[in-house]
């Protein structure tokens, strides 16, 4: 989970990272500014990068330009995200700029800590110093990969002694938070100061669970991907008219890569993680779902639901029952829903299927159902007849 | 060498966990298969059995009265950490970690502290491994498989599934089957598989199934490309839009090096048979096994 650059801030000022005086402002609040200093920046608070060439960073300074562009800024979509929320911040005059990070390496299973004198919007467009240093999990940040990792800079010795301090920070941050990546991107220098001007950290979704914030709150929560997180699951949307419901996350991206290879396009797709092994869960999971993708087939947008699962430890009826309760409130009269289900106990919910009063069309052929899948979004109802 | 890859009629397994839900499910279902389970531990409940097999409260006082080589780790998410660590201490020499959603640090920590002590790690969010006949630590039902000479490599437990019910309809058995996750991170991957299953006199050829994300595929290529027996992969993950989980967390398509096209298309010009849908995947394996000139061998 991406934090906001203020919620990232906040973290930092518990590290002692020193960061731009600022406060945050809703559209509500436009008209009810506190006084402050000029100039200052404002920053659109969204889960996105590349803001500042976006137009998602602006500066005003005074109180009407701040206000003109608040208004220019705020429910404006950029990077296709909607900006609820305005950071304003106090503007830095900075001399150089340089680029942090913690990281993971995936490859070499270590943490990686980082530091660049070539921070600001452009770094890929310049050549200057990169530092690195690989850090053993067992044995954590020790000094020598400080000393390591300034060497080639030459800073002051004040400003290389709060850069060290920073580094420290962010990697402690990036412990404590169970974090996949911090980053400041820039890190400003002035004089002796030394400043955090942006923030990213993204948390580990695993470790959320001793995490003060909660889920995802940029979704709509009547959203199909919405309410797939609120479930703490994982899924996506297309511009197609097909939706996967798969179980597993390998049988989900097979699934998908068959049927946009059969000519198919995919509306949205989930998969339904650890949730089919208590039937409590996926009744839960199918009363939530149901609805949206009901209003998908309303509006038109949706015009074939395709279940796919094949279970090995949970138990096929369970997956049946909960499916076909939900179908019982939300009777699909305009699309087709094909199920594919088997493994432990399918005879068993092939019955509970075959028992569903409404259109439902059973195919226990991966393949098969795919192509079946495939031609009810290409609108062929050729073949369709119930059970 | 042994016969098949990792575990084999001799091996002795463990359970950690084994008084949960899952850990029931697991040893009934052992029990009644080949497999060799001697005990399980959760602290807490020593001097209880399950399906017959002793609980202990600890791995030391387990490891006292039985000397098991592999343990199953289905322990919730936050004791994973404090269970794999303990097996590690104790001596056993791989473990299967089949609970998913491990908090990144825990499993980094973990997979290198295994690491040092040579210490196998399958998973975290590892479907398991298997070799029909013989031993099964993992979630895939006996009932799909039977022995036979093809390996199996998949990050993916579930598209697994999916290749052994049709490799199951084709009549052909399997040498080994390991489903190692799709985390970020994990221990066991691609790279030492090929490994194991190129020294496998069992084994005639190899099946993987990788995924979009990451680099394990492309890392394995040396050892791919002195493998001297036939691969054929599917990497999942074609339709995968940048930026978005495909469920695992390792399956995110971020640079283009990630990507499943970019992927197949190295692992094929290093010799692999690569295909890009189960379809495809299927049609292949179909003309392989039953051409004379293959399926002598396996």
């Amino acid at each position: 989970m991406r934090l906001k650059e203020y919620e990232a801030k906040n973290i930092f000022r518990k590290y002692n990272i020193v960061v731009p005086q600022g406060f945050v402002v809703r559209k509500e609040s436009i008209d009810h500014l506190e006084d402050i200093s000029y100039p200052v920046m404002l920053k659109a608070q969204i889960l996105a990068g590349g803001r500042s060439k976006a137009g998602g960073i602006k500066l005003a300074n005074n109180k009407d330009e701040l206000k003109k562009e608040l208004y220019n800024i705020m429910d404006k979509e950029i990077l296709g995200c909607k900006v609820k929320e305005v950071l304003i911040e106090e503007k830095k005059d900075v001399s150089q700029e340089l680029y942090v990070s913690c990281t993971i390496l995936r490859k070499d299973r270590k943490y990686a800590l980082m530091i660049s004198d070539l921070g600001g919007v452009d770094i890929e467009n310049q050549s200057k110093s990169v530092s690195i240093v690989t850090i053993d999990p067992l044995l954590g940040l020790q000094t020598y990969h400080l000393k390591t990792l300034l060497a080639p800079f030459r800073f002051e010795p004040l400003v290389q002694k709060k850069i060290a301090e920073l580094l420290t920070s962010i990697y402690n941050i990036f412990l404590e938070t169970n974090a996949n990546i911090v980053e400041i991107n820039p890190v400003g220098v002035s004089g002796s100061n030394v400043y955090a001007l942006d923030a990213k950290v993204i948390i580990d979704d695993s470790s959320l669970f001793n995490y003060e914030l909660s889920k995802p709150k940029n979704d709509n929560e009547n959203s199909f991907l919405g309410v797939v997180h609120q479930l703490g699951l994982y899924g996506g949307e297309g511009d197609g008219n097909i939706a996967v419901l798969a179980g597993g996350a390998g049988r989900m991206m097979a699934t998908l890569d068959l049927i946009v290879s059969k000519g198919g396009t995919i509306r949205v797709f989930m998969e339904f993680g650890s949730l089919v092994s208590q039937i409590s869960n996926l009744k839960l999971a199918m009363r939530k779902l149901l609805p949206v993708l009901y209003n998908l087939q309303d509006n038109l947008q949706v015009k074939v639901i395709f279940f796919n699962d094949f279970l090995v430890l949970a138990r096929c009826e369970d997956f049946a029952t909960a499916l076909i309760e939900a179908l019982n409130q939300y009777r699909f009269t305009k699309i087709p829903i094909v199920v594919r289900l088997g493994g432990n106990g399918e005879t068993r919910a092939q019955e509970i299927l075959k028992n569903y009063s409404g259109e439902l069309l059973l195919e226990t052929n991966l393949i098969k159902a795919c192509e079946k899948v495939v031609m009810f979004g290409k609108g062929d109802v050729y073949g369709y007849s119930n059970k | 060498m042994f016969m098949a890859i990792l575990i084999n009629k001799n091996t002795k397994v463990i359970i950690q966990g084994i008084t949960g839900r899952l850990g029931t499910q697991f040893a009934s279902r052992m029990c009644k298969g080949n497999t060799k389970l001697v005990g399980g531990v959760t602290p807490g409940k020593g001097g209880e059995n399950v399906a017959g097999i002793p609980v202990y409260n600890t791995i030391r006082e387990c490891v006292k009265y039985k000397t098991p080589d592999i343990s199953l780790i289905v322990t919730p998410p936050k004791t994973v950490l404090g269970a794999a660590l303990e097996a590690v201490d104790e001596g056993i020499n791989t473990l299967v970690i089949y609970t998913d959603n491990v908090p990144i640090h825990d499993t980094i920590k973990l997979i290198n502290y295994a690491s040092n002590y040579n210490v196998t790690v399958v998973g975290p969010g590892a479907a398991g491994i298997v070799t029909p006949g013989q031993c099964n630590v993992s979630e895939i039902l006996d009932s799909l498989i039977k022995p036979g000479k093809i390996g199996i490599i998949s990050k993916s437990g579930s598209l697994c599934n999916d290749v052994l019910h049709f490799l199951q309809n084709l009549g052909f058995g399997e040498s080994t089957i390991c489903c190692f996750g799709g985390g970020l991170i994990v221990g066991l991957r691609i790279k030492e598989l090929i490994e194991h299953f190129s020294k496998d006199d069992e084994t005639s050829m190899i099946i993987l199934i990788g995924e979009v994300g990451g680099t394990d595929e492309l890392d394995a290529l040396e050892v791919i490309k002195n493998c001297k027996k036939p691969i054929v992969s599917y990497i999942a993950g074609f339709f995968a839009p940048p930026g978005v989980r495909m469920g695992h967390a390792g399956a995110i398509l971020g640079e283009a090096e990630d990507s499943a096209k970019y992927k197949s298309d190295i692992l094929n010009s290093a010799g692999v048979v690569t295909t890009s849908t189960i379809l495809e995947l299927f049609s292949l394996l179909k003309d392989m096994l039953t051409s004379s000139f293959i399926s002598k061998s396996i």
